[in-house]
């Protein structure tokens, strides 16, 4: 009898305990849900300050020689083909983490919500999308169809070419969701840092960036030709610069461009650290661009601008650094733009992928030159003149386009990058870059390693073998 | 509650006596010198029926009618019969022989239960009061090294107020770390370390761990209870060793007694870097200001070459080989402390008072600590009696210096990059200029003039805690007895870590706050039942419940980029461009029922079981928050069954086996969201939610596991105790396997499946080991004359990890930089990994052939942890009051990464860099010729700046990696204690003992050049181990004492 009281006192109590326990084990700070609007604002936050940061921005304009560090080695040994394992690691986790797999959550919420969310889940699928292309555009293979899966810890590394053909399923998925009815009443309004929830605007860049997955993949695999072909007679893509993809940053101090909050840290707010590198700006000495004072800066005692070659010593007074307009605060980070999709329009017209040949070539690429020089606030008037002097020639067109593609993605490393491995056979890419001094002889790099610890050492399934940053991508001739 | 576990124990007990007509009969047992002898049994001549004394030699006995003796007897004291009187006076029984610690031994077992050592089964070592007050350490944990077999102490850094991490018996964990727990006066409290709870600590910054809250003076002894046999009724939170510590109390029936004890100590480097003389500051044997190196010109040929110094001036360039000891200060502490006790009957009294006030060996580092504690115990009635603890702690440190790197105010690399040029006595004076401007080292203001990194950016921490317990003890009945003990640990520490503006790295300035109210009740409640059943066999039976209740509640604030930075500085949200505040919080219920049944035979036979169900709050969600896990614990005494034998004196076998769950942290296993307010980004630039105007949520990084299991811990142990000629020699001799199953660990996942890392059952770890314990004091039957104490306490264990989840075959336990990492590999123990040179087929160095220099291959096995073993020996000699003792430290096996070797080779500062600088020098070595041969190498270095580059670059984990072996004189202690013929003021003064004192004085022997090989970089909360980067040297220290009693 005592025993059975004990017993049935003690099952009271633990009843009760467990109740009490539930309680405790709640976290007060973190609640069980979240909505599609905050979720989508921290990948896109996220993803676009990874691509002005210390990791992405520095690595890849050093790495690729579109900026020359003037010697200083501070800003890690990207310059010298060395790229942190600690830099790739945080773009790495940035893209799957912090930007992919709240996205893909975002999509779940939107899915789940009573009616469907049809405009948030293209929205964020876009997004995705560009962010998956920056992921295998810088290290090739990389999990995407089994990754984010909660059944799945060791995700297979898809091949690229299988990764480019899903994002443009994923694509036409989000173009078949921004057309649906509820679309302009379902999108992401106040936290949609590109576009402010406008549906058209996103419907756009879908049709866009297939358009620039297209053209990397066609070198590989010339059938996608028709893909690009289609694109153009149905004529959905952007169609003016309102339609960039920009994101803007503030002038208030963790909300400022990361190119800025560098220098502001590490030189009080001027640009110690960065010079025009030869390879942008001899060439566009050589065109007279207008685009010269608004990119760069002369040195304090200079009356020209002087470029620097890739590791050469630079010198404050003799040579020119990059322009604090492009290093201010609020300088906005384009992740697409019209004149980029203009300019891959002229190419793929002078390569006659797409019909109308060297008239139509010409004319994207002089709208592209004049976008270009817009978008960096040279004045209309000298815009036009400077986009209207430049004329293509049948010999020279897609080499002159890739040309001017390097000059206006400057500022811009991972498209530079992306552009110039493809505007040529391993060795005759344009611009012709060569070794930086100090890195180890033999080969331009071609990627990014893919970072060892935290994916390749934890993953059971990543490739394995000895890879290179000379290795060329699937895409890459 | 009282009403549900009294028929426990009623149940329990197997044999209830009926009394008639009888007296109860009160009485105490003590040895020749007065010490109380627990464990003695009583039993009523001619019958079966009896008790035993309980821990302060007391016992209560019912005596029938017509029986008038009582037999007392106990182990190594013999037996003799006593009269039983008639109640009303208190027997008292004296034995004739002193049973001395080792045979008559009193342990303070799990929830502070006194058990005598011969009825235990398990392995405890106990450190006494005489050992903590000689040689006193800062840190109660420091006072450990060297003196238990099995326990490893590792000091984090050398700065005052540093944390020590412990180790008992190998890790057993593949995350977090693996730090016994604290046990006061039967409380359980935080010792929570470096970056405590939150995930905004400043980087690199050692806060301490909370253990050194302590005074060890108020210590009356420490037990360390070694295996899941032990801990048992601790549970989970002991699942890696407790140590159980009892503080001082008043002596009953004795007067006032006041006692002080104060020490003064100086402190200096234990080990300096040896730098080279010869070398300018420059680039390829230039001399050039842009660089804090060793790679300029050879001084002496700058003789007639004047230069520009560092602020300017023109000057002839000339070593400064003193620099380093000039950098470094003698840094002093003082400890004072004062304690009043005395009692009578009825109570006894002890209130303690400590300072403990330490300068650092660097400018601005202090830490002052004042602990005031209190003692109380009483005794109203036979029944009824209470305790009452209570400690106070109140401590401030300032200048805890900051390790690792990615922040400006590392001051190891800062240091020891001085060029030797440059003197330091005029960085000191020139550290700014009259405009307050820094004036850095060099002329691309990458590098931070060390004293401005002293004067003006500093990390420091304030702290409040109150501990104490409350007990009340309700003996019931002579074999019953009802206690409850309430104890609470309540601490707000406050730390403020700053850099202010005009630092090279950090120009505008920041700060962080960090507000952490740390509380925790714990409550046991225990009913036990004591019988002496006949002659022969004695039962005890024990049942309690246990509530745990734990918060951690923590603020931080970080500000970026001052408005206004003068003076001292202003650090609030208003005076910074950004403010981001943030909170964490964390809370866990824990409800254990226990019990333990045990029963001894003839005083020679000891059998003890355990039982304890935990419920556990961070696993209610899982459904598995239950569990349950027993022990079981024999002891045989079998010198008992010998016929009396001069070499065999006393020998015990014993065995133990049991299981240990644990759970895991609180909301872990439940999917959340959190709000962000800051967002990651490379070179720690402000970065901040809401963004223009946008907050965001996101997924955690950690995938939580919604069916986790408990993980548990099952232990086996054997160990004899064996004591030759009387007490003149023992050996104490431990084997134990302890297999550690269903670990509860984060695994980093691919971050391609959206998380950092993921919370599994899995893997299995083996530590299987010996410890053994060697005894010598051959003149102990001397009483008065000389003594010679000797002891050696020899531990090995060896760590096997059995499993991760069955399909990883590594598990990254700690990454470091460029590539090194600790890992457990499956079928090894914890080890560095990193890059090694390449080497041929028959084991050459592979050089390549166009630079002369070594080639590397990444992520390769460098070499084990943990050591072979450690062997600790003290030897103490005495005689008439004066006594001389001395602890010598040894650890043999394991290797050792050091950032700072790595550091002061490639920035060519060190001594051994001056080599061949002005001559050709080949590496010993192979060249790959690409077809599989190899041929010697022929090709020189092109400088020696480029071979030490390479060699000791961080990333070439093995050149910068050492054999962690060492030999240390940790502890010399001399001491006189006045006999009372000398002593001044006899009538006042009852005792005088002056004292000279010193800790870890010389490093006997070392295979790590420049750095003292037990420095470590990751904290007391993590379970990598093996490394230093950046770490402010440790200390020697010296010192006086004088103790006094009045």
């Amino acid at each position: 009898m005592k025993k059975i009281i004990i017993i049935a006192l003690g099952v009271i109590s633990l009843g009760s305990c467990k109740k009490s326990f539930e309680k405790i084990n709640i976290n007060p700070n973190e609640p069980s849900s979240a909505t599609p609007e905050l979720l989508f604002s921290g990948a896109a936050v996220n993803l676009a300050n990874t691509r002005v940061g210390g990791d992405q921005y520095v690595s890849l304009v050093l790495a690729v020689q579109t900026l020359a560090s003037g010697g200083n080695s501070g800003w890690g040994a990207g310059d010298v083909y060395d790229v942190s394992p600690y830099s790739t690691g945080n773009i790495w986790r940035t893209n799957y983490v912090s930007s992919g797999a709240n996205l893909k959550q975002a999509i779940k919420f939107a899915e789940e919500s009573s009616p469907v969310k049809y405009g948030t889940i293209g929205q964020c699928q876009v997004l995705l999308a560009e962010t998956m292309y920056e992921t295998t555009m810088m290290f090739g293979d990389i999990p995407y169809s089994e990754a984010w899966r909660k059944d799945i810890t060791y995700p297979h590394f898809d091949g690229q070419e299988a990764v480019m053909n899903g994002l443009l399923t994923l694509l036409d998925e989000a173009i078949g969701n921004l057309k649906n009815t509820n679309a302009s009443q379902t999108t992401i309004k106040y936290e949609d840092f590109f576009y402010a929830g406008d549906a058209a605007k996103w419907l756009a860049l879908a049709n866009s960036l297939k358009f620039k997955i297209l053209m990397t993949m066609v070198d590989k695999d010339p059938s996608k030709a028709t893909a690009l072909a289609t694109l153009m007679t149905e004529d959905a893509m952007m169609k003016s610069a309102t339609g960039n993809m920009t994101f803007k940053f503030g002038t208030a101090t963790g909300n400022q461009n990361l190119k800025f909050a560098i220098l502001n840290k590490y030189a009080g707010g001027t640009n110690a650290f960065f010079f025009a590198n030869k390879t942008v700006i001899d060439p566009m000495l050589a065109q007279n661009d207008p685009r010269i004072p608004k990119y760069f800066e002369k040195g304090t005692a200079a009356t020209n601008f002087v470029g620097v070659a890739t590791e050469a010593t630079g010198d404050f007074e003799q040579d020119a650094i990059v322009s604090m307009q492009l290093f201010a605060a609020d300088a906005p980070e384009y992740l697409m733009t019209y004149q980029e999709l203009l300019f891959l329009q002229a190419e793929a017209a002078a390569r006659n992928l797409i019909p109308g040949g060297l008239a139509t070539a010409e004319a994207k690429y002089q709208e592209a030159l004049k976008e270009a020089c817009l978008l960096y606030k040279v004045s209309a008037t000298d815009a036009a003149t400077f986009a209207s002097s430049k004329t293509l020639s049948a010999a020279t067109a897609v080499k002159e386009i890739h040309l001017q593609q390097w000059i206006d993605l400057m500022d811009r490393p991972l498209e530079a990058f992306n552009n110039w491995r493809r505007s040529g056979t391993k060795g005759n890419e344009t611009p012709t870059l060569t070794i930086p001094p100090g890195a180890p002889a033999g080969n331009l790099i071609y990627r990014l390693l893919w970072p060892t610890d935290n994916e390749i050492l934890p993953n059971v399934n990543a490739p394995k073998g000895v890879f290179h940053y000379y290795d060329q991508l699937w895409f890459d001739l | 509650m009282k009403k549900l576990l009294l028929p426990i124990a009623l149940i329990a007990m197997t044999s209830v006596s009926a009394f008639a007509q009888s007296r109860v009969v009160k009485g105490r047992v003590l040895d020749e010198s007065g010490e109380a002898v627990l464990g003695a049994s009583v039993i009523i001549k001619g019958t079966q029926s009896g008790t035993v004394t309980d821990d302060e030699g007391n016992f209560t006995i019912t005596v029938p009618e017509g029986s008038n003796t009582l037999v007392v007897s106990s182990l190594g004291l013999g037996s003799q019969e006593v009269a039983a009187g008639n109640g009303t006076q208190a027997v008292t029984v004296s034995f004739k022989n002193q049973g001395g610690k080792e045979l008559q031994g009193v342990i303070v077992t799990a929830l502070g239960i006194k058990r005598s050592e011969k009825s235990l089964g398990y392995a405890t070592q106990q450190v006494s009061k005489e050992q903590l007050e000689n040689a006193r350490a800062n840190n109660v944990v420091d006072a450990l090294a060297g003196k238990v077999a099995g326990v490893r102490v590792n000091g984090q850094s050398g700065g005052v107020g540093g944390s020590s991490k412990i180790i008992i018996r190998g890790a057993s964990s593949f995350s977090g770390s693996s730090q016994p727990l604290f046990v006061i006066d039967g409380v359980p409290i935080s010792n929570s370390g470096q970056g405590g709870t939150g995930n905004a600590e400043g980087v690199g910054v050692d806060y301490g761990n909370r253990a050194s809250d302590i005074n060890p003076d108020d210590i009356e002894t420490m037990t360390v209870l070694k295996g899941p046999a032990a801990t048992a009724q601790y549970g989970s939170l002991a699942k890696d060793g407790a140590i159980i510590i009892t503080t001082k109390r008043g002596s009953k029936n004795a007067g006032l007694s006041i006692s002080v004890n104060s020490s003064y100590r100086v402190e200096k480097v234990l080990i300096k870097p040896e730098l080279q003389t010869d070398y300018a500051q420059g680039n390829y044997g230039v001399y050039n200001l842009r660089f804090a190196n060793g790679w300029g010109p050879k001084i002496s040929d700058m003789a007639n070459t004047p230069v520009t110094d560092y602020l300017g001036r023109t000057v002839t360039l000339q070593a400064h080989p003193d620099n380093i000891d000039n950098f470094f200060q003698t840094g002093s502490t003082a400890i004072n402390d004062i304690a009043v006790s005395g009692g009578n009957d009825k109570s006894d009294y002890r209130i303690g008072f400590g300072a403990l006030n330490s300068k650092g060996i660097v400018l601005n580092q202090e830490l002052n600590r004042y602990n005031l504690s209190a003692n109380v115990g009483h005794k109203f009635n036979d029944k009824f009696s209470s305790r009452f603890t209570l400690m106070y702690t109140n401590s401030n440190s300032n200048g805890r210096p900051v390790q690792s790197s990615n922040n400006p105010n590392v001051l190891g690399s800062s240091i020891y990059s001085i060029p030797i040029t440059v003197d330091v006595n005029d960085l000191k004076q020139n550290y700014q200029n009259e405009f307050g401007v820094q004036n850095n080292l060099t002329t691309d203001k990458t590098g931070n003039n060390p004293f401005w990194i002293l004067n003006k950016n500093k990390n420091g921490n304030k702290l409040n805690r109150f501990m104490g317990s409350a007990n009340l003890e309700y003996k019931a009945t002579d074999w019953l007895t009802i206690a409850n003990t309430f104890g609470f640990d309540a601490y707000e520490e406050n730390r403020l870590g700053y850099v202010r503006a005009g630092t090279a790295g950090d120009i505008k300035g920041s700060y962080l706050t960090s507000d952490i109210f740390n509380k925790r009740f714990n409550n046991d409640f225990i009913v036990t039942a004591q019988k002496q059943i006949n002659k022969d066999w004695n039962l005890r039976a024990m049942a309690g419940v246990n509530l745990l209740d734990r918060r951690i509640d923590q603020s931080f604030v970080t500000g970026s980029n001052f408005l206004l930075d003068e003076g001292e500085g202003v650090f609030r949200p208003g005076n910074v461009e950004t403010a981001i505040a943030d909170r964490a919080y964390s809370g866990s219920r824990l409800i254990g029922l226990y019990g333990e049944l045990s029963a001894s035979y003839k005083d020679y036979l000891y059998l003890s079981v355990t039982g304890r169900n935990d419920w556990s709050s961070a696993l209610v969600y899982t459904g598995n928050y239950s569990y349950f896990y027993p022990s079981v614990s024999g002891s045989f005494v079998f010198s008992e069954l010998m016929n009396s034998n001069k070499v065999l004196s006393y020998g015990k076998l014993r065995a133990s086996w049991a299981k240990v769950g644990s759970d895991t942290d609180p909301y872990s296993t439940l999917l959340t969201y959190s709000p962000l307010t800051t967002f990651f980004t490379q070179f720690s630039l402000p970065a901040s939610f809401p963004f223009l105007g946008r907050g965001a949520f996101a997924l955690p990084r950690i995938l939580p596991n919604e069916t986790l299991k408990p993980q548990l811990a099952t232990s086996r142990e054997i160990g004899a105790d064996l004591r030759f000629f009387g007490n003149l020699i023992g050996l104490d001799v431990t084997y134990y396997n302890t297999e550690t199953k269903n670990q509860i660990m984060d695994i980093t996942v691919p971050a391609s499946t959206g998380y950092f890392v993921k919370q599994i059952n899995a893997g299995s770890i083996t530590n299987k080991g010996l410890e053994a314990m060697l005894r010598v004091s051959p003149f102990s039957n001397n009483r008065n004359g000389f003594q010679w104490d000797f002891v050696a306490n020899f531990s090995h264990n060896k760590q096997v990890v059995n499993e991760l989840d069955g399909i990883l075959q590594e598990y990254a336990v700690q990454s470091g930089w460029s590539g090194l990492q600790v890992k457990a590999p499956v079928g090894g123990s914890f080890a560095i990994y990193g890059s090694k040179w390449k080497r041929s087929p028959d084991g050459a160095i592979v050089i390549n052939k166009n630079t002369g220099l070594r080639e590397v291959v990444q992520n390769q096995f460098i070499g084990k942890v943990n050591p072979d073993f450690m062997l600790g020996i003290s030897n103490k000699f005495s005689y008439k009051g004066v006594s001389l003792g001395f602890l010598v430290d040894i650890r043999q096996g394991g290797v050792f990464y050091s950032g700072t070797v790595a550091a002061l080779r490639s920035s060519g500062m060190a001594k051994e860099t001056m080599a061949n600088r002005d001559a050709t020098f080949t590496d010993k070595g192979v060249n790959d010729n690409g077809d599989g041969t190899y041929s010697p190498n022929t090709t020189p270095v092109q400088s020696m700046q480029d071979f030490w580059g390479t060699y000791s670059s961080t990333s070439n984990t093995e050149g910068n990696v050492f054999d962690a072996s060492f030999v240390k004189l940790r502890e010399v202690t001399l001491s006189y204690a006045f006999p009372e013929s000398f002593r001044p003021f006899k009538k006042a003064v009852k005792g005088l003992e002056i004292g000279f004192e010193g800790r870890n004085l010389w490093l006997i022997k070392s295979f790590v050049p420049h750095v003292d090989p037990e420095m470590s970089y990751f904290g007391s909360g993590s379970a990598g181990d093996g490394v230093e980067f950046n770490s402010f040297p440790a200390t020697a220290t010296y010192g006086i004492n004088l103790k006094v009693k009045f």
